[in-house]
């Protein structure tokens, strides 16, 4: 992506999110991923640019986000960034992440971790509260299912939770057919325990909102209850985010 | 005493109650006013009031907690025939098992005899008197002023002060007659906790509201004996309850004591409340008002507030409903009590921000501590206990519907508009003549009210009542506090941003052109409409229009306020279920709204245009004039999905709108799937209250019409 720093490719702008970080919160959805998982819940924001993406400049779009400050302020909440993956954009996310730290507002960033090391660089102390998808500790699985390179994956939230040990969350999304076995389930309790081994642990039910026919991502509340308990036995703190 | 065993009961005996009529009230006011007719208007008015009140059948049954009834069982429709014999509007739209209700029952003699004679709209209810003075004082203290005042006062005052004396006097009589039917039920019970109930009430009877009350129980009995002795002298609907937590506030103590108990006796005096059956099950906004500031700034919060509100949690009551006041330095253990409720889905306490209303009655002219004990009279409407009813719809004028009024202006004179301002302009005329024609029909409307049918026991608990010998509509300290009242006012907002995209700005389309798409429900024109910007999106290309609006409402305001030399008129907005009433008949308008649907049920976005969330829809509202609303609160309406829904977040988003200048917020957590359950299933859902334009309704009594309403908006989140 060809973007200059002080803009963004952005698909979206939720406000009023509950489930995206402390409070209430403003999300902003940037363009484009690097992984192409089978089960993703944002298809739409996958491809570097899109019909309905628009270019902001991120002071203007801090600007535009400040309209719920009150609510943040009042609420403990603040601004995530979500996508698509972030850090595919990460000199335009520092600079809007630059802007609203300036203005004191909290940061969130939600990412897959697929992505060089230097993006994180940029945004690595910009940002109050990492969400850390860890989807696999399988590298053929997840190279098959999301398309990307595990050991990146790895390296970075080795690195990431090395830098700021308190400020990473880890993501779980439960995908039926792909990480919600048993075995898979261990192996990736197991890792979390290795690289983050202070994080609290999300786990996020699949949906088949955007899956193809003939495949089936989502999980029941009883599979979800079973990832619990298995993830439990390696992390301080495992929830599942219905 | 545990009257916790009992709630449960008295509370399946109002809400199991089967739908009736109660003719006694009916039968009695039509013998009174048969024989009392020579007597000059305040007397017979009183002499009915007493005649309904010794004859009428007194329930100790259903309630043994509480005294009081207003018809033979609990909500058994009672009937006021000298203001007319049938379902009003509203109640047909929002129980439509109500509308044949009345046919059949009610018996020739009596129909035929008010066919000439009753006295059309009347009773208008929506006050509250001084609850205060009738539990420190007790009524006795009333007649004693009422003595010392007579001496002074002329032919005319003299006569309401007899009808006072005979209202208050009536009211004596009448608690001495619950004492009665109390023992006698005292000696035939078997039930020892029964046996208590009974002896208590006929104990406290025997005292009050003749008398000061001495603890929590007794002025809980005062105050509702008070309240239910105004709705049978006929002020009928809306009458609220005032400030309870302020005129019970030195029984604070005993409450703190032992909370639970009261509670217990709160839930069961609000299922008395609840029994006013004025309109049976369609009886709705009694208000009840708990803390807020007073004019020192001091929270008033205390172990009665708390009571209130543990009790409107336990007990699934609709009518009366809640507001809770709110100010910077509220009790945070009240706050978070009522966050807790409203994030569980029990749609109250309503809330409202002290900090817009007082200072607007002081800026009117109310004095500060008159202003900072101001409560809500009915829906939204504000008064202040004793001192204030007419800036309620009382006396409210004009009803203007906003949307209406642009859509004839577009259609009787498109040629000559221009720009969207021109809309305006005919818009800001045509409320100068409604406010003008109301003003007139208002001030007809006070005098027949005050000379023809005054209410002379409401009056003797007003203040200024006694002293001038006069009706409270004329005598309350502030009866110059005008009300216009708009509704529709969120849909002319987006017909406005609409004509300034389609017409006026690069759209094209000639103004004729616009309305007869729309009559003629041109798809393409519909869709570009929809997709225009709307109103309650913090989108400052619609809400700019929101402020033309209000600002040329407020100059034509103006102009008649000072033509009349009138303070300021103040704006209340949409009440109760009139966003149906309006809607129904109207055809479309040019805010892409269809014909026949309802209007804007609230001061936000209008039903399905909130893009945005909820946070954008109060930062729109934000950006009105809120001190402008000092009639009755503006109704703003947010509808946040269940699960979605923490105390914590509904405590951020009320304290955010209201630190930055929000007036008032109602919170209704709805899940659209728990909704069409209870639509399937009444019988297990007895407890669901919801909160629709300007009343809160147990959702299983409520119309298909307002449930489908209701489950639409909860499946659009």
């Amino acid at each position: 992506m060809n973007m200059p720093d002080a803009s963004l490719l952005i698909a979206d702008v939720q406000r009023f999110c509950l489930r995206d970080g402390p409070g209430i919160r403003t999300v902003v959805f940037l363009q484009g991923c690097g992984l192409h998982c089978w089960w993703c819940h944002n298809p739409q924001m996958r491809p570097a640019s899109s019909g309905d993406a628009r270019e902001v400049e991120t002071g203007a779009l801090a600007d535009e986000l400040m309209r719920d400050e009150r609510y943040w302020r009042r609420s403990g909440g603040g601004v995530t960034l979500s996508g698509g993956e972030p850090l595919c954009q990460a000199g335009g996310c520092a600079a809007l992440l630059a802007e609203l730290k300036k203005r004191e507002i909290h940061r969130c960033v939600e990412t897959a971790g697929a992505v060089p090391w230097d993006a994180f660089e940029k945004l690595v102390s910009l940002v109050d509260l990492w969400f850390f998808d860890m989807k696999s500790a399988d590298a053929d699985r997840f190279r098959e299912g999301a398309g990307g390179d595990l050991e990146q994956v790895r390296t970075n939230l080795r690195e990431l939770t090395g830098r700021v040990p308190d400020r990473v969350t880890i993501r779980v999304p439960l995908i039926n057919g792909f990480n919600a076995d048993a075995d898979g389930l261990e192996a990736l309790g197991r890792q979390v325990a290795e690289l983050a081994p202070r994080s609290a642990v999300q786990i996020l039910p699949g949906h088949d909102l955007h899956v193809d026919s003939g495949r089936k991502a989502a999980v029941s509340r009883e599979e979800c209850e079973d990832a619990r308990k298995i993830l439990a036995a390696h992390a301080p703190n495992v929830e599942v985010c219905w | 005493m545990l009257v916790n065993q009992l709630l449960r009961t008295i509370e399946d005996n109002l809400f199991g109650a089967e739908d009736g009529v109660c003719l006694d009230r009916a039968r009695l006011v039509t013998e009174a006013d048969a024989k009392f007719g020579g007597e000059p208007g305040p007397v017979k008015r009183a002499m009915m009031f007493r005649h309904i009140l010794e004859g009428m059948t007194l329930d100790v049954a259903s309630n043994p907690v509480f005294a009081g009834n207003t018809s033979s069982r609990p909500r058994a429709w009672m009937l006021r025939p000298e203001f007319g014999i049938h379902v009003g509007e509203q109640i047909r739209i929002e129980h439509e098992d109500l509308v044949d209700h009345l046919k059949g029952k009610v018996p020739e003699e009596i129909t035929q005899y008010w066919e000439s004679r009753r006295f059309g709209y009347g009773g208008i209810g929506h006050f509250s008197a001084d609850y205060g003075v009738a539990v420190e004082h007790g009524l006795n203290h009333i007649l004693a002023r009422i003595e010392d005042v007579r001496a002074g006062a002329n032919e005319t005052q003299r006569t309401v002060l007899e009808g006072m004396r005979i209202g208050c006097e009536a009211m004596i009589g009448w608690a001495g007659r619950y004492a009665d039917a109390a023992e006698e039920a005292a000696s035939r019970a078997d039930d020892p906790l029964l046996v208590e109930c009974h002896r208590r009430v006929a104990a406290a009877c025997r005292r009050v509201p003749a008398e000061p009350a001495r603890d929590f129980f007794e002025g809980l009995q005062a105050m509702l004996l008070v309240h239910l002795g105004m709705v049978l002298e006929g002020q009928g609907l809306s009458i609220s309850v005032g400030l309870p937590d302020r005129a019970l506030e030195r029984f604070g103590d005993e409450a703190a004591s032992d909370p639970e108990a009261a509670t217990a006796l709160v839930r069961a005096f609000l299922i008395g409340v609840a029994s006013n059956a004025v309109q049976g099950k369609g009886s709705k906004t009694q208000a009840i008002t708990v803390g807020g500031a007073d004019h020192t700034g001091t929270d008033r919060c205390n172990a009665v507030t708390t009571a209130f509100l543990n009790a409107f949690d336990t007990t699934p009551v609709s009518d009366p409903h809640l507001f809770l006041r709110w100010h910077p330095a509220i009790d945070d253990g009240v706050m978070s009590k009522a966050a807790a409720m409203l994030a569980r889905g029990r749609s109250m306490p309503l809330l409202v921000n002290d900090e817009q209303v007082a200072p607007a009655l002081v800026e009117a002219g109310v004095a500060p501590e008159d202003a900072w004990g101001y409560c809500i009279v009915g829906c939204n409407e504000l008064g202040i206990p004793g001192r204030a009813c007419q800036c309620g719809s009382t006396m409210g004028f004009g009803h203007q519907n906003d949307v209406g009024v642009l859509d004839n202006v577009m259609r009787t004179d498109a040629a000559s508009m221009t720009c969207t301002e021109d809309l305006l302009g005919a818009y800001e005329k045509t409320v100068e003549e409604t406010a003008e024609k109301g003003l007139a029909a208002r001030h007809k409307q006070v005098t027949r009210l005050a000379d023809v049918v005054p209410f002379c026991f409401c009056s003797a608990l007003c203040h200024g009542c006694v002293e001038k010998g006069d009706d409270l509509l004329r005598a309350m300290p502030y009866s110059d506090i005008y009300g216009f009242y708009v509704i529709g006012t969120a849909n002319a907002v987006n017909a406005l941003a609409a004509v300034e995209a389609e017409v006026f700005g690069n759209g094209g389309r000639s103004l004729a052109d616009y309305v007869t798409g729309i009559d003629e429900g041109d798809a393409a024109l519909l869709e570009r409409i929809a997709a225009a910007p709307k109103w309650g999106n913090d989108d400052d290309r619609a809400d700019r229009w929101a402020l033309a609006l209000n600002r040329a409402r407020d100059r034509a305001l103006r102009r008649v306020s000072g033509r009349h030399q009138l303070p300021p008129f103040a704006v209340c907005h949409v009440v109760r279920s009139l966003h149906h009433f309006y809607g129904a008949p109207l055809g479309p308008t040019p805010d892409g709204r269809r014909a026949g649907e309802p209007l804007g049920d609230s001061i936000g976005a209008v039903q399905g245009t909130a893009r945005n969330g909820p946070t954008a829809t109060l930062n729109s509202v934000l950006k009105l004039d809120a001190k402008r609303w000092y009639s009755g609160v503006y109704n703003l309406n947010i509808t946040l999905p269940a699960g979605q829904a923490s105390p914590g977040v509904v405590r951020s988003l009320m304290e955010a709108f209201f630190a930055d200048g929000g007036q008032e917020l109602q919170f209704n957590v709805l899940d659209a799937e728990r909704l069409r359950d209870a639509k399937k299933h009444p019988e297990r859902y007895r407890d669901l209250v919801v909160r629709i334009a300007g009343l809160n309704a147990r959702f299983v009594e409520l119309s298909e019409l307002e449930q489908d309403e209701l489950i639409r908006r909860a499946e659009a989140l």
